[in-house]
């Protein structure tokens, strides 16, 4: 009896190592790839916002991960995007019943220093949710485009554990989610114009916005217009940071033609450098004029620092990556 | 009653000169030329007009509400179009996208104002890449026609409107600066602005 219950319980230890160390991997390659984990677009420009602004983001960003992990446990955590960040924020900002409380707590990254963090429970189980359905919908895409299959299967499965866990609590958004992913992969498939391309992505956004709260007739058409601009800038803007890895990969890229068959970086920079800035400007000054449009009820300096200098800003530093990675900038 | 220092952005009880300088920003803002081809334009046009009774209620002088009269029509500077392209610019102006496109694409023409509307209505519709696509062409197909040059030339300058919001820098310096360069100028015409120098 005794050798048995022994046995068993060194199988169990056996497995919650393993998990461990499974757990440890899958961290550290998360962690090195964070920089190109979902999109990360959306991010405000730090310099250009006042402390107590800066603060309260901060305290945005603990409270999703907060959020993330009471619904949806620990693993999920190290998906954090901004880009969800900023989806939460917005949508707080167009309720004016959502309440937000702050509190301090500790957590393991930040182990020493008690953080400010907000809750709320609604707002940010919605975004723990939109989070992980996105990350895996994301690794499935890499899956798809990945050369180095191995890893993206595994990070793919690694994903799939906590979106099974968030199905239990979406409102149908996953499965809106999903339909635009199949979508897009048939757009791809057609090869069809930029323009085409471009539109499930919004649609999906303009999905998750519009399930979260109710909206009258003017606010859900110039939503519409945001959210497709929005959706827009954010996958040419990801289109043309991606193209020297898709051309190595030999994977999907708008500006990349399958006709031609020997495409250089070089050349496609220079061919498609005027229509691609146009498409992005145009795109920003949509995104600029519907979001003036909106009324916005909290969060109004932080919103207006994304969307004004931050999203420009990006788009700045991605056209001039080699100026930038030099000058070190703030 | 509405609160119109509220719709002002501006607190109970500013001054004049802020109510004024408040009002010439957000008009800046909402201006009909800034919404030309959005398919927001007719809430931008509203809120200009609350905007604009905002100021009259403040300013105490509601004789001047003739900001908010702006119509831009598509139909004023052409007379010679056909009736199916009138009935295609009629339903653009209301805002009928959809049936719009499908009459332009039941009947395809290879002609520049056939172009022209394919472009307003696909930049209409969000497709901004192809709308600038057909507008070009349109403008190559008819150099001197004033319209389709201006509507290209609208959405190339539009597009800077991020960034203008990012180079609003405006420092003792370049004020210095212009005042400096402003007398210059004035020196050179016989007049004179800074009268120390």
């Amino acid at each position: 009896m005794i050798i048995i219950s022994f046995f068993i319980s060194y199988f169990f230890i056996k497995i919650f190592i393993f998990t461990c160390i499974s757990n440890l991997y899958f961290y550290k390659i998360v962690c090195i790839e964070r920089r190109f984990f979902l999109f990360g677009y959306i991010t405000p420009l730090k310099p250009e916002l006042k402390i107590k602004d800066y603060e309260e983001y901060k305290a945005h960003y603990c409270g999703l991960c907060f959020g993330i992990k009471k619904n949806l446990g620990q693993t999920p955590r190290i998906f954090l995007s901004y880009d969800i960040l900023f989806l939460c924020l917005f949508l707080d900002a167009l309720s004016i019943e959502n309440k937000t409380t702050f509190s301090k707590k500790r957590c393991i990254i930040h182990p020493f220093k008690k953080r400010i963090v907000a809750n709320s429970d609604k707002l940010f189980q919605y975004g723990a949710v939109l989070n992980t359905s996105l990350a895996y919908y994301k690794c499935l895409d890499d899956l798809n485009d990945d050369r180095n299959k191995i890893k993206a299967f595994l990070k793919s499965r690694y994903a799939n554990i906590s979106y099974k866990k968030s199905k239990n609590f979406s409102n149908n958004i996953d499965s809106k989610i999903e339909k635009m992913f199949i979508s897009q992969i048939e757009l791809e498939k057609d090869n069809a114009c930029l323009d085409k391309l471009s539109e499930p992505f919004s649609e999906m956004l303009y999905q998750c916005v519009l399930n979260f709260g109710n909206y009258d007739n003017n606010t859900t058409r110039i939503l519409k217009v945001f959210t497709y601009n929005l959706g827009k800038w954010v996958y040419i803007l990801d289109a043309w940071d991606d193209i020297k890895k898709d051309l190595k990969n030999q994977s999907f890229n708008p500006f990349i033609k399958k006709s031609d068959k020997i495409d250089l970086y070089e050349s496609i920079i220079i061919n498609e450098k005027e229509r691609v800035l146009f498409n992005l400007d145009y795109a920003l000054s949509e995104i600029i004029k519907s979001f003036e449009l909106l009324k916005l009820y909290k969060h109004k300096a932080i919103l207006e620092n994304i969307i004004y200098s931050g999203l420009f800003y990006r788009q700045k530093m991605v056209f001039n990556k080699e100026e930038i990675k030099n000058e070190k900038l703030l | 009653m509405k609160n119109y220092y509220e719709i002002l952005g501006i607190k109970p009880g500013a001054s004049k000169d802020e109510i004024r300088s408040a009002y010439k920003t957000l008009v800046k803002k909402y201006h009909p030329d800034q919404y030309a081809n959005n398919p927001l334009s007719d809430l931008a046009s509203e809120k200009l007009k609350e905007i604009n009774e905002a100021y009259d209620a403040l300013t105490k002088n509601s004789t001047s509400s003739g900001n908010s009269n702006y119509n831009r029509s598509y139909s004023s500077s052409n007379n010679n179009s056909n009736s199916d392209y009138q009935n295609i610019r009629l339903l653009i102006q209301q805002g009928r996208i959809n049936q719009a496109e499908q009459l332009l694409n039941q009947n395809p023409a290879q002609t520049a104002e056939w172009n022209y509307l394919m472009g307003v209505v696909f930049l209409q519709k969000g497709w901004h890449d192809q709308g600038r696509q057909y507008l070009q062409r349109a403008v190559q197909m008819e150099p001197t026609n004033f319209e389709y040059r201006n509507t290209l030339n609208r959405i190339n300058t539009q597009r800077h409107t991020a960034r203008n919001y990012n180079s609003q820098n405006a420092d003792m310096c370049n004020i210095c600066g212009g005042l400096i360069c402003a007398d210059c100028l004035c020196e050179c015409c016989g007049g004179d602005l800074i009268g120390c120098c």
